[in-house]
Order: structure tokens, then sequence, then C-alpha cells
């Protein structure tokens, strides 16, 4: 009886001195907060090393450097402007795929978020093609990484010979579909154009077998389809105007050259300003849309 | 040595593990990949199949050399300490027996463990794929199912397997602590055989990279038996090369149990 009312005491002991830890915790960090890291450090620069230390945990070290890029592009992405914003990204992919030279999906995502313009990622399209070539050395086959280093060269640098070059040379490895073909040769032949770019992305938004490539592609297909829009709206504008009309899409629609206020894919809706030019909107999500050397 | 002792004696050690909850790592290799789960799927960008499949495969590696190099240290040692190797030596039980024996449990033991952790593990990647959409699993390099999965923890098994042969070997002759850290540098140096192999191209001694190489070669070499990359990303296997790699580590635990037994029928328990 005496001992089942010591242990009692006890547990109730242990209980009260746990609340009163957390209880000091909540105290220590409400009067005097932890300073946040001024800039991320990354302990570990060495892919060598990092392999070395990893002994037959590779794999394990790479998903972990892969969720600190994950987590420091999304954190970044957020975060106000900054001296040094992004400057781990490429360095812990660079670990990732050092540590697990198979993980393509590090490598092409990983370039993805490389390449992205500045804010909404480093705008290193460079860092981009050596993460993309590193991952080809390591998996000469995969079409895959040639078609992304075709589409870095497309999107991002413009260079329409070489990415045609890349589409063609990914068409020639094993299990390549037939569509990469057709590709080097639109992008040949329309290199810069809406269409070209479009069939592109439709492509890639097709194959896509990971959730964020699948978002980034539908969401450069909106904004393709912005591109769409702001043509078709321009141009019935440019006709209510030299009939007189007022540059105002309620008098548009009362006019009948309109459904109703024109939305965006995203859902804002568009800006007709007094010269009678269509934009989207400052907050939409959309903004700033991609330029193309030849509108349609 | 006698088959039935031997048996006796691996009976005896993994009830022994049982009485000392060996069997709860599969407690915590399920909480760990169940965790893993729910917490991996906002921070992998769509990878969390990988993740959870190099996770369940690392904590099963894990676990087991921990399992091996604690127990295993301590399987002589611990007899030797409470003197109860004086009254199973008096026993009419070879010392090779008892040695074999205690070998053979552990190894059981591990195996035992090695089963249930693999079949939580199809468990819950069951489970993910129940849970994904069919357009992210045409993704996947790999099935759920992937009986190649059986493996890389086989061979997991098998390096395991080593390990516990080191330690026993350490433990018939030096302290249970020593014994762990001269385990677990064998299973660090087992990772590192490739450096030893090009250390000429590190050092100019011709002597110094002459020692290195005889050394790769006596050395156990364990990265062979590391499947667990190709199996996940679904590359072949370089079969004749874990052949020969398991062929090797086979014969090392060999020349490691017989070391054992020569070592501990020459100690004076008097």
């Amino acid at each position: 009886m005496a001992a089942a009312i010591r242990d009692r005491a006890t547990a109730a002991l242990v209980i009260g001195l746990l609340a009163t830890a957390i209880g000091l915790q909540a105290a220590r960090e409400s009067l005097a907060p932890p300073r946040a890291a001024l800039v991320p450090t990354l302990w570990l620069q060495s892919t060598t090393v990092a392999r070395r230390l990893a002994l037959s945990f590779t794999d394990l070290a790479a998903d972990i450097y892969w969720m600190r890029a994950v987590v420091h592009y999304g954190s970044e992405r957020r975060a106000p402007e900054a001296p040094g914003r992004y400057a781990l990204l490429y360095p812990l992919l660079d670990l990732t795929t050092t540590l697990d030279p198979h993980f393509d999906v590090a490598a092409r995502l990983g370039a993805i978020y490389l390449s992205e313009g500045y804010p909404g990622g480093p705008g290193r399209p460079d860092q981009a093609l050596a993460l993309l070539e590193k991952g080809l050395r390591n998996d000469p086959d995969r079409w895959q990484y040639r078609h992304d280093i075709g589409f870095v060269n497309y999107w991002w640098l413009k260079d329409y010979a070489e990415a045609a070059r890349q589409f063609e040379l990914a068409s020639r490895l094993p299990r390549a579909p037939q569509w990469l073909r057709t590709m080097a040769g639109v992008t040949l032949a329309k290199g810069g154009d809406r269409a070209g770019a479009r069939q592109l992305w439709t492509e890639l938004y097709t194959t896509a077998d990971v959730d964020w490539l699948r978002e980034a592609s539908a969401y450069r297909l909106k904004q393709l389809s912005a591109l769409d829009d702001i043509d078709a709206l321009t141009a019935i504008v440019t006709a209510a105007r030299a009939q007189g009309l007022a540059l105002d899409w309620n008098a548009l629609v009362r006019a009948g050259r309109l459904r109703g206020v024109p939305v965006d894919p995203a859902g804002v809706a568009y800006v007709l300003d007094a010269d009678g030019a269509v934009m989207l909107a400052p907050t939409s999500p959309l903004q700033p849309l991609p330029t193309f050397e030849d509108h349609p | 040595m006698s088959l039935g002792a031997i048996r006796k004696v691996a009976g005896a050690v993994f009830k022994e593990s049982v009485r000392d909850r060996v069997p709860y790592s599969l407690v915590i290799f399920s909480v760990i990949l169940m965790a893993a789960s729910f917490l991996m799927s906002r921070l992998t960008a769509g990878q969390d199949f990988k993740v959870i499949k190099d996770l369940g495969l690392a904590t099963m590696n894990a676990i087991g050399l921990l399992i091996a190099i604690f127990i295993g240290t301590g399987l002589v040692a611990k007899e030797v300490e409470k003197r109860s190797v004086y009254a199973v030596l008096a026993k009419p039980i070879s010392r090779s027996s008892f040695l074999v024996g205690k070998y053979a449990g552990l190894v059981v033991t591990l195996a035992v463990n090695l089963a249930m952790m693999t079949v939580a593990f199809y468990l819950m990647l069951q489970y993910m794929a129940w849970t994904t959409d069919d357009w992210i699993k045409q993704g996947w390099r790999a099935p759920a199912d992937d009986p190649r999965l059986l493996l890389a923890i086989g061979l997991i098994g098998v390096q395991l397997m080593l390990i516990t042969a080191v330690a026993l070997f350490f433990s018939t002759f030096s302290s249970p602590l020593l014994s762990m850290l001269l385990t677990l540098a064998v299973w660090v140096a087992g990772h590192f055989s490739a450096d030893l192999r090009d250390f000429q191209a590190a050092v100019d001694s011709p002597a110094a990279a002459a020692v290195a190489r005889a050394l790769y070669y006596a050395l156990p070499n364990l990265d062979p038996l590391d499947v667990k990359n190709e199996v996940v990303h679904g590359l072949p296997i370089a079969w004749p090369a874990v052949g020969l790699g398991v062929g090797s580590v086979l014969a090392y635990i060999g020349v490691l149990v017989g070391g054992a037994v020569l070592v501990f029928n020459r100690r004076d328990f008097k």
C-alpha cells in the first residue's frame, strides 16, 4: 500500500516537473526569443567528405539534403529581399546529387528551382545546366535530362538552336517519346514562338510524375492562356474604341461586346487602362508574364 | 562440436534477447516509419515514397547494426564477467559448440527482427501505394511491392552476420567496450575499402601503398553488399559482384568464428 502511494507520488512529481520545465521554457521564449540566424549555414560543403561520412547511409543523407533544399527554396521565396538569398540552393542540390547520383528528381526539380528568375528563384540557369549535366554523366541514357537541358536553353537562355539540338539528342536515347523529335523541329522552326512554348509546357504537364512539376507546368500554361486572352481582349477594345465606346469593362459588357468582366486564368479581373491597354492586375498571381519574340 | 548443443545455446541466446526486449526495435522501427510518412509529404516535393524506402532500409541497417554490436560484443564477455561461463563449460558442451551456438543465436535474433521489420516495411509501402494517385505512381521507378527490396534486406542481413562475427571474435579476448569500438572500426573500414585500394594516388610511398593494398584485400569489403540505391531506383544490379561479395563475406565469417573458437579454446578460466 505504502509502495503504491510512493509510486503515485513519484509519478505526480515527474509530471509536475515536466509541466514546470515546459512552462519555464515558454516563459523564457517570450522573455528572450532566440535570435534568428542571419545567414543560413551549410556546415558540410565538400561533396566528397559528405559521401565518406555517410558510410552506408548515403541515400538517407541525400534525402535529408534534398529536404533541406526544398525547405530552403520555399522559405527563401517567402523571405523579404536580403543579400545572399538562395545562396545555399545550389550547394544543397549538389550535395544531394553527389550522395545519391541516381536521384533524378533532385536534379530535375532542382534545375527548375535554380533557373526560376529572381525573386521567385535565384535566376541561375547556368547552375541548373551544371546540375542536369551532372545527372546526365551519372545516367547517360535518361532522356529526361537532355530534355530538361533543352528546356532551360529554350525557356531561360532563349538559345533555340541549342534547345533544338538537345531535344534531338534526347529523342535518340532509349525509351524517349516520339514527340521529342517533333519538339526539336518545332523549336528550330518556331523558337521563341508562343505556340512552341505551349507545346513544350503541355508535354511537360502531361509527362510530369511529381506534383510540383505538374503545378509549375500548369502555371506556365495559365500564363500563356492569359497572353492569348490579352490579345483577344485588345482586339475587342481596339474595335470598340474605333466605334467611340467608353474604355471600361462594364461599358463593353453593356454594349454586348463581352459577357462579363474578363478574368485571367487565376480568377483575377484584367485591367483596362485609360489608353486602352489590357493587362494583368498587379495582384494577379500570374505576374510577371513571359515575353516572346513574335506575338501571333 | 555437437549440433544439439549448438541448438540449445542458440535457443538460450534467442530467449535472452527476447527477455532483453530486443524485439522492441520493431516498435521503434514502425514508429519512425509512420512518423516519417506523415511528416515527409510536405518536405520532399513528391519524393516521400523514395524517402520512406531509403529511411526503411537505412533504419533496418542501423537497428540491426546496433543489436549486432551491443549484444554481439557482450555474448562471451558478459558470461565471463558474470562467471556463468564456468557453469556452462562444466556441462558436457564443448567450447566451440558454446561459441558457435552463441553466434547462431544472435544471427537468428537478427533474422527474426529483420523479418518482422520487413513485414512492417511492406505494409507501410502498401499503405502509401493505396493512398497515392495513379498518375504519381507512374513516376515511381520501382513499385511498392517490389520483390527486389527483399534482396537489399537480405544483403543487410549478410552484413549483420559479418558484424556479429566480428563482435564475437573481439569479445573472446577483450572488454565489451573495446570490442564495440573495434567492431565499429571494422564496419567503418568495410565502407572505406575503395580508399585503401586507391591509396597510391594519395601517397608517394610505394611501401605504404602496398600495405594499403594488402589491407584492402585482407579486410572485408561491405560496399558490394549495399544495393539499396539500385533497388530503390529500380536500376540493374551487378549480380556477379554481389555474388562474389557475399561469398567473400561468408568466408570471412568462417574465419572470424573459427578464429574466435581458437582464441576461446586457449583461454584459461581457472
